[in-house]
């Protein structure tokens, strides 16, 4: 993925969640949950689904269990990679520089009808 | 909460088998994880359902697409899923436009029930054979089912125009051909894992012998087109050896027989 790409929505959560540091899978789902203030509840499947994307890409990579070997079902973590950090950062540039133009056409749309009133 | 873990991991069978063998286990964690510290209600489990089925749909799309843009699978899946769309479409009309009593109309149009079951079978058909490259699966199997039951609709039809009797069905020994077959089908689908089901021998003798059923089928609507069963006879024996040699013989071409190898991944 080129660096200009863009992500989809699940795609920036995932990748904003592991941006801070590497997290297994609930991990990510709680990070995008408080992220987003609760509006953005993702499951197993879209969370893994999106990584295995993600790693197809090589925006994020899967790291060693931290938690070292256990009798249980190991848990996987994943870290953003170089790529997926430089890629992250120019798509939310970009949103910015969209909310921004957003916001500069909203205050011109109002400005007729105030005049008016 | 063991129950709960081993019912979703048969909610996790929708998923193709390779995203499942990726993914199973840190999904798996992922949902124990969720359940210790927030406990598990009922609508967290609508929710994971809901999420399960819609990526599952997802994934199975990606995969579908991956595919096609492979080689060599779109040849004989392309020729595979024509012949199964055109077998489905027969079977649909003959289930639907009075197999079973031709003098009742039926209460939906039979173009609209074509239609519907064309598009639904052949997504099925075309995303199960292409991603598990006819090696068998519950989805094949179910869809094979399908378009036995529709088979038997035909097979019936054609007895009663054959007998000249249309007061009621009369089922000929033929029609337990595509019921067996079918059965056959969905066994090799579910024993997915199994070595015979996933053997090139046994997955290009299912390619060979389908065709058989598909054409069966379109036997007596070529009798009532022509007008005459001789010449249906002949269109149809040919049109038979015809897909079967090249729906097989692709299927061959594109994955030879290996004696050696057991597992097609």
């Amino acid at each position: 993925m080129g660096r200009d790409s863009r992500l989809s929505g699940s795609q920036l959560h995932i990748l904003l969640a592991l941006a801070d540091g590497d997290k297994h899978g609930y991990g990510v789902m709680k990070e995008v949950e408080h992220m987003t203030g609760g509006e953005v509840t993702m499951g197993p499947g879209t969370v893994y689904g999106t990584i295995k994307r993600l790693l197809e890409l090589g925006l994020v990579v899967e790291i060693e269990d931290k938690e070292g070997p256990s009798d249980e079902i190991q848990r996987r973590y994943y870290r953003a990679t170089p790529d997926g950090l430089a890629v992250l950062e120019s798509e939310t540039e970009r949103l910015a520089r969209l909310v921004n133009t957003a916001s500069q056409k909203r205050s011109q749309s109002f400005r007729p009808n105030l005049g008016e009133t | 909460m063991r129950r709960q873990v081993a019912f979703y991991r048969k909610l996790l069978l929708v998923y193709p088998p390779s995203f499942r063998s990726d993914f199973e286990e840190p999904m798996t964690r992922m949902v124990i994880d969720r359940i210790d510290s927030e406990g598990s209600t009922p609508l967290f489990w609508a929710h994971l359902v809901g999420d399960t089925f819609r990526s599952a749909l997802h994934q199975h799309a990606r995969n579908l697409a991956d595919s096609l843009r492979s080689k060599p699978t779109p040849y004989w899946a392309l020729l595979l899923t024509v012949s199964a769309a055109l077998g489905c479409a027969v079977a649909a009309v003959g289930a639907f436009n009075g197999g079973f009593d031709r003098t009742a109309a039926g209460p939906v149009e039979s173009s609209v029930w074509l239609v519907v079951s064309y598009a639904i079978i052949l997504l099925a058909f075309t995303a199960s054979v292409v991603r598990v490259g006819l090696k068998g699966s519950p989805l094949l199997g179910v869809g094979t089912i399908l378009v036995a039951i529709g088979q038997l609709s035909v097979i019936s039809h054609e007895t009663q125009v054959i007998n000249a009797d249309l007061s009621m069905p009369t089922l000929g020994p033929a029609s337990a051909f595509p019921v067996v077959l079918g059965a056959g089908l969905l066994a090799a689908g579910m024993s997915e894992s199994t070595k015979w089901a996933s053997s090139h021998m046994w997955s290009t003798a299912l390619v060979a012998v389908y065709p058989l059923v598909l054409v069966f089928g379109a036997y007596p609507f070529a009798v009532q087109a022509t007008g005459s069963e001789v010449a249906a006879d002949l269109v149809f024996k040919a049109g038979f050896m015809i897909a079967w040699v090249v729906v097989g013989g692709a299927f061959l071409l594109a994955n030879p027989p290996n004696p050696h190898a057991q597992q097609e991944e």
